[in-house]
């Protein structure tokens, strides 16, 4: 088994670094400007013929059954709303911009469950910890890419890594690091800065692992932390322990967990709604 | 038989449901009254107004011994999920948390 040594090792492997369509780009480029208005986000969405496909398909889902058929992103918006639409792009556009290798370690529906999971748990944390619920959801939708890359770039060595990861009985980015030199966070922080995403989401893709490494930001703490949430409340990944979460992280957020009773139902209840996306 | 509410997507809401909590809009206007009996109409009109999730009233017709049978077989995979979890002040508040989530609709 050959372990590549670096970064550029791995990414050399990839004939074609994913690309995320552009409009989902411009979306999440902008998705906490409230000077973006409705207009804006159609006509970017509009653009993408095959984002818009992919909305329209979902927004005329059973689930919004009743309103006849939804054509085009302006009905969709009318129906659904502009935060629904919003979710559907980071969901569905960030989704299909990866192609999907067969592994027999590697489940692409848990992977994906397990980042929705994350990132409605982060959209709850950040109202409670007064920063941005957008930025969050968007941030937990993307904070293992990096795992897909190494899906694409070196699957034997990441089959080995979750093999490593079973036999150990320890963290995946313990294991990758152990048998890739490497892990997820780096990798997927890479892949970040390549598409150009807002520096906040590049570092809390980063250091989501590590949120206590400086410089510390909020929104590594908030994904870090709403990752341990979601193994707690075992959405996404089932019979996963749960991983150690920073007190320091948990700290800086103002974060209590003997106050988050009320919200978990609600966290539960969106997670239920945004997998049906994914479908 | 004893009442339970419990926090549903709407989506997955049907005609005939009762509504056990108010429905309120994001801006605070109440929609939809406790009590309130849901119709196909009453569903489109929350979808449209986006409202993601209802609380709705659900029977429970399980004896108090099968009660305690399934809180004894929750704790158990609870304090699983959490045994190779590292020690702290947080995970144990976590650990209680998540324990005592699960076994609220079973009291």
């Amino acid at each position: 088994m050959s372990v590549p040594k670096s970064m550029d090792d791995i990414l050399q492997h990839i004939e074609y670094l994913p690309a995320m369509p552009k409009a989902v780009l411009e979306i999440i480029r902008c998705i906490d400007d409230p000077d973006t208005g409705v207009d804006e986000v159609v006509r970017t969405i509009s653009l993408d013929i095959g984002l818009t496909a992919s909305i329209l398909k979902v927004a005329n889902a059973a689930r919004y059954s009743g309103h006849g058929n939804i054509t085009n992103i302006n009905d969709a918006l009318m129906v659904v709303g502009l935060q629904q639409i919003r979710t559907m792009v980071c969901i569905v556009g960030v989704k299909d911009s990866f192609p999907q290798i067969k592994s027999p370690f590697f489940n692409y529906t848990n992977f994906w469950r397990h980042s929705v999971s994350v990132a409605v748990c982060a959209r709850t944390l950040a109202k409670l910890a007064g920063t941005s619920p957008a930025v969050g959801f968007i941030a937990g939708m993307l904070h293992d890419i990096g795992q897909l890359i190494f899906t694409m770039a070196v699957p034997e060595d990441f089959n080995s890594a979750m093999e490593y990861r079973a036999s150990h009985k320890c963290q995946d980015f313990e294991a990758e690091q152990a048998v890739l030199g490497m892990d997820h966070s780096a990798i997927g922080a890479h892949l970040a800065k390549k598409w150009k995403l807002p520096p906040v989401i590049c570092n809390a893709i980063e250091n989501h692992h590590s949120p206590d490494v400086p410089p510390t930001l909020i929104m590594a703490d908030l994904i870090h932390v709403s990752e341990v949430l979601s193994h707690a409340l075992e959405m996404g990944y089932a019979g996963h322990s749960v991983p150690p979460i920073s007190d320091r992280a948990l700290s800086r957020l103002g974060i209590s967990f003997t106050k988050l009773k009320p919200s978990l139902a609600q966290i539960e209840c969106e997670y239920q709604n945004a997998i049906l996306m994914l479908n | 038989m004893k009442i339970r509410i419990k926090l549903i997507p709407v989506a997955f809401a049907k005609p005939e449901m009762v509504i056990a909590a108010p429905v309120e809009s994001n801006d605070g206007l109440v929609l939809l009254a406790a009590g309130t009996i849901l119709s196909e109409k009453l569903l489109s009109g929350l979808l449209k107004r986006n409202i993601c999730c209802i609380s709705v009233e659900e029977n429970d017709s399980r004896s108090e011994q099968e009660l305690s049978l399934e809180r004894n077989k929750i704790t158990e995979h609870i304090n699983a999920l959490f045994e190779q979890s590292p020690t702290g002040k947080n995970m144990q508040l976590l650990h209680q948390l998540i324990l005592e989530y699960r076994l609220e609709p079973l009291q």
